[in-house]
């Protein structure tokens, strides 16, 4: 296994407001000028937005309305850059308190073959995830889900 | 972001243009949109997309609400798509079921 030493890392800039669609435009500010900042590569950087929006929606359409929610989910986004001896990185991170989920990143598939008539739409959004950006991860730590979307620059 | 939304109805199309973003939070109008016609009636819908920067998974669900509602036969167009979002449709495999136009010219 190969194992990248970080050499350096800088956390750029943080946001947290509750996980509600009041605050959506506040989260989907914050991510935009923090890709348009920070990836000069427009591809890539809509590619993160993409990516980002979708989780984000998740995690609101996860905690609002759900009876299994007694408390306001928190929602944290985080951008840092990263050098390891393979490169630079944007890493965008999400953290909530919200109930755990994990998407199972590592073994999503999505037919993209399969008629229209027959699809699962559901599985759409986290395939545009995965597929949107060069890693992303999942993680649960301290009742936190936490996930990382990753692009080199 | 917001989204600004024309609806208007040919003898036999649909025509929707939008002009801004297409998330989680403007897609629902885009939905309401596409179901104040009578999608099963009609033998195509052109959806003109010039004016669109972004669109999430929240506006390709549209574009696959439309299609399952419409006639085997009825076509949906996506005019005007940017690169980006042209790219989208393609790894998603939609573009097998929408045809992809750069102006209206082309259809």
């Amino acid at each position: 296994m190969e194992i990248n030493e970080i050499n350096s890392s800088k956390s750029l800039s943080r946001i947290e407001a509750i996980a509600s669609m009041e605050n959506w435009d506040s989260f989907m500010d914050f991510i935009q000028d923090q890709c348009s900042t920070y990836i000069k590569d427009s591809s890539k950087s809509y590619g993160v937005v993409l990516a980002a929006e979708e989780l984000i929606s998740n995690i609101i359409r996860a905690s609002e309305n759900n009876p299994a929610v007694s408390k306001s989910v928190i929602l944290s986004l985080y951008s840092e850059l990263r050098t390891t001896e393979s490169g630079t990185f944007f890493d965008l991170i999400t953290h909530d308190t919200g109930i755990q989920f994990d998407p199972n990143f590592e073994n999503l598939t999505v037919n993209v073959d399969s008629p229209i008539e027959h699809r699962e739409i559901g599985g759409l959004g986290l395939f545009l995830v995965k597929s949107s950006v060069d890693t992303v991860s999942y993680e649960w730590k301290d009742e936190h889900n936490i996930y990382t979307l990753t692009t080199t620059l | 972001m917001t989204l600004s939304i024309t609806s208007a109805a040919g003898e036999d199309y649909i025509l929707i243009s939008l002009e801004g973003d297409v998330d989680t939070k403007t897609a629902p109008e885009l939905l309401a949109a596409l179901t104040a016609h009578d999608l099963a009636s009609a033998k195509q819908l052109r959806l003109d997309i010039k004016g669109v920067n972004f669109m999430s998974s929240a506006g390709l669900r549209a574009l696959v609400f439309s299609k399952q509602k419409m006639s085997h036969d009825a076509t949906v167009y996506v005019i005007g798509a940017n690169q980006e979002i042209a790219d989208v449709i393609t790894k998603t495999g939609l573009s097998m079921a929408v045809t992809m136009v750069a102006s209206a010219d082309a259809i």
